[in-house]
This record gives structure tokens, sequence and C-alpha cells, in this order.
């Protein structure tokens, strides 16, 4: 199965990914080494629980599978929080790795009845509850490997549900309190997703590509492909009516004179507003 | 405005903050160590950010006030800049700040009164005249009626006598300075352009008209108010848009009583321009034909002094011309 989409998942556990495989009719991509479960937008990874299968699997996702620039990554899945009600939606401002004390700042989109609140990554389950921050055992390798990545911090969101708290520990977890708390925020999930995306989508300037029959007809060196390439972009801004192809190319001999027939057509536009 | 606002710990309880704080009731407060985790880390992307920047509450601890660029005094000798801000709420195309920054976030620094005391050492070391510019890195007054910017600075600098203040806006916020004494020495200086450039370029700006009428404002009121007329852009059917615009300065405003006009064609620093394309790729003014010497693409020499030849003569021949000055690389 080709992987594709725009917004990639990554929950520790299969049974916080299997409501939102239900719900999005997403097929199984392959099992090794991490589960992967798509549709053509979407992707839900499960990493395993921890800091490192968590970075391991954003790593290994974004290295694998061609994603387009500004792709979304989202840590999605259940946390604990001495106080907070169970089935609460918190986003993620802060990300602290309680072993290293290092931070990281997920981007942020105003969610309905969604609070907004730090996060501590700990090594194992937390009973105390010590801290006015969320608990988890991921979010820290995913904030990690998203910036040794060079992903852009706009893109790496990390949200959250209450799953335990101190009336209820993380004893009390099950299948099926993850599942329901899972479907419970579908849509706002579905609402972070929608935004991120069009925040990001008129930022993904792909590289233009060129067209193969022109490569036919004459050779361009790299650095010519690179001002062909530019001398394109120019001319597309300044004139939105004619097709750059329009111009008389037939008379060029060399690669050379095409990037001097566009130079020339170039000369005479001046921005209009 | 803003949903989310990041503020330092240090600052949390600065009756500054907390005055600003007070006018976001609905935004959601975020404490950070640092400004600097927030804005212009690796890895942000100045497009996306400007789709819904957070504001950022921070503490400036040192270049508060620094050397102007040479080219952008009035032919004056002592010149500095400082921001109080970083970034802006408008979204000019053609502004370096996309460039400067990969954040665009606004930052609001808290500690005026650090600022002012850096000003006040700096005007003591001469007995000349000494210029301070507002409005480099941010717009001076867009954000002034939950800044509280101009009145702060204003009675600071006012007190001082060698000091000059120049407040650059595109704004209308003018409403602190008139409920205020007018000043000789402090400049408000509204950046101008043609309707269709700030139609195409001058985005979430307010339009020439209500520029035009909140500078006609601040006239009657006393203040001296200037012109900046920079950057000049070069588009078709450039004589008959700049010769509209200066007909409406010279009808709207007291034009001879203007303290000063400046005019500077679109210049970029290289690294800042190619910033700029990258982000904006089709944006026809960045496939205009430009010059790249010295670090700073420009129009090539000749366009630029025509440019600005023709428009130092068009401001000038129009009666009772306040001085005009040209802001350029040379
Ligand atoms: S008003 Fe000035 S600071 Fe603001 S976006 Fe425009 S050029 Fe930049």
């Amino acid at each position: 199965m080709e992987l594709t989409g725009t917004t990639t998942l990554l929950v520790a556990l299969k049974a916080e990914a299997q409501p939102l495989i239900d719900h999005y009719k997403l097929k199984s991509a392959r099992q090794h080494p991490f589960p992967i479960y798509a549709n053509e937008q979407l992707k839900i990874v499960i990493t395993g629980i921890g800091k490192c299968p968590s970075a391991t699997a954003l790593a290994h996702t974004a290295a694998f599978f061609s994603a387009l620039p500004n792709h979304i990554w989202i840590n999605f899945g259940i946390a604990g929080h001495k106080d907070h009600t169970i089935g609460t939606a918190v986003s993620v401002s802060k990300v602290i790795n309680k072993s290293s004390q290092q931070t990281w700042y997920p981007n942020l989109i105003k969610l309905p009845n969604t609070l907004v609140k730090s996060l501590t990554t700990y090594e194992a389950v937390v009973g105390d509850y010590v801290d006015d921050t969320l608990c988890d055992m991921e979010a820290a390798g995913f904030m990690s490997a998203g910036s040794s990545l060079h992903i852009k911090s706009e893109c790496l969101f990390v949200f959250k549900v209450i799953s335990d708290n101190k009336l209820s520990d993380a004893k009390n977890i099950t299948k099926n309190l993850v599942a329901g708390l899972v479907k419970m925020h579908i849509p706002t999930l579905e609402a972070l997703i929608k935004k991120a995306e069009i925040k990001v989508q008129d930022a993904r300037n792909g590289k233009l590509e060129l067209g193969s029959e022109l490569f036919e007809k004459w050779h361009f060196t790299q650095t010519q492909k690179s001002q062909l390439r530019e001398g394109i972009r120019r001319f597309r801004a300044l004139d939105k009516e004619t097709l750059w192809q329009d111009m008389e190319l037939d008379n060029c001999a060399t690669a050379k004179d095409v990037i001097e027939n566009l130079n020339r057509r170039l000369q005479k536009l001046l921005p209009k507003f | 405005m803003f949903s989310f606002i990041y503020v330092e710990k240090s600052i949390k309880k600065h009756p500054r903050t907390l005055k600003i704080l007070s006018r976001f009731p609905k935004s959601t407060v975020i404490t950070c160590e640092h400004y600097g985790e927030i804005f212009n880390r690796h890895q942000q992307d100045f497009r996306i950010q400007k789709k819904d920047p957070c504001l950022i509450l921070a503490e400036k601890h040192n270049k508060r006030i620094m050397p102007a660029p040479p080219e952008y005094g009035l032919n004056t000798t002592h010149n500095y800049y400082f921001s109080h801000m970083l970034n802006c709420i408008y979204d000019c195309r053609y502004c370096f700040l996309q460039g400067m920054f990969r954040s665009a976030h606004n930052v609001i620094f808290v500690n005026y009164e650090d600022f002012i005391e850096d000003i006040r050492a700096l005007a003591v070391k001469t007995r000349e005249p000494i210029w301070f510019y507002s409005g480099y890195d941010c717009d001076s007054l867009a954000l002034d009626p939950i800044t509280g910017f101009s009145r702060s600075f204003i009675e600071a600098v006012s007190l001082i006598d060698n000091a000059f203040l120049e407040l650059r806006t595109k704004s209308t916020q003018v409403r602190k300075l008139l409920e205020m004494k007018p000043r000789d020495n402090v400049i408000c200086a509204f950046s101008l352009s043609p309707s269709a450039v700030i139609k195409s370029l001058e985005h979430q700006t307010p339009s020439l008209a209500a520029r035009l009428s909140a500078a006609k404002k601040l006239q009657l009121a006393g203040w001296p108010v200037a012109l900046r007329l920079d950057p000049i852009v070069f588009v078709e059917n450039f004589r008959a848009e700049y010769k509209f615009l200066f007909e409406q300065i010279t009808e709207k405003l007291d034009f001879e009583t203007l303290h000063s006009i400046t005019i500077g064609a679109f210049r970029l620093p290289k690294r800042f321009f190619k910033t700029i394309k990258n982000l904006y790729p089709e944006e026809p003014l960045f496939s205009s034909q430009f010059n790249s010497d010295n670090g700073q693409v420009s129009y090539k020499k000749s366009t630029e002094k025509k440019i600005l030849d023709w428009c130092e003569a068009s401001l000038k021949s129009r009666k009772n011309c306040p001085p005009v000055y040209r802001q350029s690389l040379e």
C-alpha cells in the first residue's frame, strides 16, 4: 500500500488507536517495525509505550514514507493528572522530560472544551501525581525526535485525554475505558487535524517541477535548470494570464537560448497591482 | 486577537504584564522561562505562524538601544533605534521582519523603564541632537492601546532636552497621543503608499485615507507629523500611482508644516530577500528585475535613481514642500 497523507497520529497503544482505526476505516498498511494503519489522508502509527519507541516510530515514519512538506504530526493518547476529571481533553503547551528537564513547546490550536496544560514525560507509570502537569511516557520522545528531524514546530502537536488521577489511578485503566475516552474526543481531534491542515496548506511550496519535454529537446546543466526554474517562477508570478510555454521557443537552438528568451520576456514585466 | 499568550515567569507579576493580560481575558496564558524558547527557534515557519500568531510578554535584558543603520537618519549625526516589540500585527509582504525572524509571534518587552534609562544614558553623552527611532522591528503604534507605549516613552523623552523621538507607524492608533499635549521633539511618522500598493502588499493595514485622517488629527492637535514613503515600489503605472498619492497628501494634510518626508526605493538585505521569496514564491514583487550586490537586493542603480529623482522632483514641485530626504544604500 502506497502511504501518502498529510497527517500522522502517533499513539502508544493499540487500544488508543482502535476507535480511530474504526472511525476512519483505516487499513493495515504494515506491521513491522511499527504497526501502521492508513487511508489517503491519515496514518496512525502504534509506537508502543515509552519515550524511545515513540521517538523511533516518528523517525522511522518520517524517514521511510514520503511526506509532503508541512506534514502534521500529532502525539495522541491518554495521560494522567492529579486533579483533572477523567475524560478531559488537553492540548499540551509544554513538554518536560522528567529525567533531563529538557523542554519543548508543541504547537497549539484553540479547540472547544479543551484545556491547555504542560505535560511531564516520565520513565515509568506515576503513582503520586505530584506536579500540576499531565504525566505520560511518550511525549518527550516524540518532541525530541521531531526537533532532531527538523520538523517544523508548527507541525508538531501533543493532544491527550485524561485517563487517571488521584482518585482513580493508572491501575484502573482498562481497554474499554481507553476506547470510550478516545471515541468521546474524535470530534475534537478531527477539529485539530482540520485546523492544522488549513494553517499549513498554503505554505506547502513544493519545488517547481519542470516538464520532461523540455529536457528531451534541450540539454540543461544543473545551473541552467535552476535558472530556468527561477525564471519560470518569476514569469508565473508576474503574468498570471500567459503560460510561459506559450513563448516562442521553436527558434531556440540551445538551453541557453531558452533561458535568454525567458529573461527577455521577464525584463518587460512589472508587478501589476 | 491572540488565542495564546506566553509570559516569561520573571515578569508574570509586572504591572504592565497584568495590564496587558487584562485586555485579553479569553486568551490562554502559558508560562515560559525565556521568550527565546518560543520565539525564533530553528524549524519555525513565519508564513504558518503569521496565520495565527501568539503574543509573548518578555523582558529585554540587553541591546535595548542600538545604533541606527547609516541610511536611517535625517542627515543627523546621532541616530539610534529601539524596539519595545518584535514583529507586527500587520502583514506587509515586503516587510524585512519576515526575513529576519523565523517566527511571526508578537513579542512585547514590558520593561519600558529600562529602555528609557538607556535612552537617558545615551542622551547625556552629547549636547547635540540625538534621535531615537521606534518602529524598526515593529509598528510603533499598532498595539498602542494595549501596550501604553506612546505615553510612557513620550513623557520620558520629552523631558530630555536634546532627544528626539520618532514613532513610525502605519496605524491609526493616535488616540493616546491626542490625549497628551503635543511635544516638539516627538515626531509621528506615517508610512504611506499608493492605495493599490496598500491593497496588494500591505495586508491588514489601515487604508491610505484612514492613515491620512489620523495624521491630520495629529497635525490639528499640534504634533509634528512626518511622512515615510519607503519602500517605494516600481509597479506598472508607477508615476500615475505615486502622483495620485502625492495629490492626496497635499490635499488631505497641511503639507507645508510636515516635519519631513523621506523617500526610499524597495531594498532588502540579500539573505532576507531570499528567505522571504521562498516564503512567498508566488508574490509578483519578488519577481521584479532586481540587482543584487553588496549583500543587498534592490532595483538597478539607474532605476532606483530614476524612481527617487522623479519622486523628489514631483514632491518639491508642490508649493511649500517640507524637507525631503532620501533613504538609499549609497
Ligand atoms: S507595518 Fe512595518 S513592521 Fe508591520 S508588517 Fe508592515 S512593514 Fe512590517
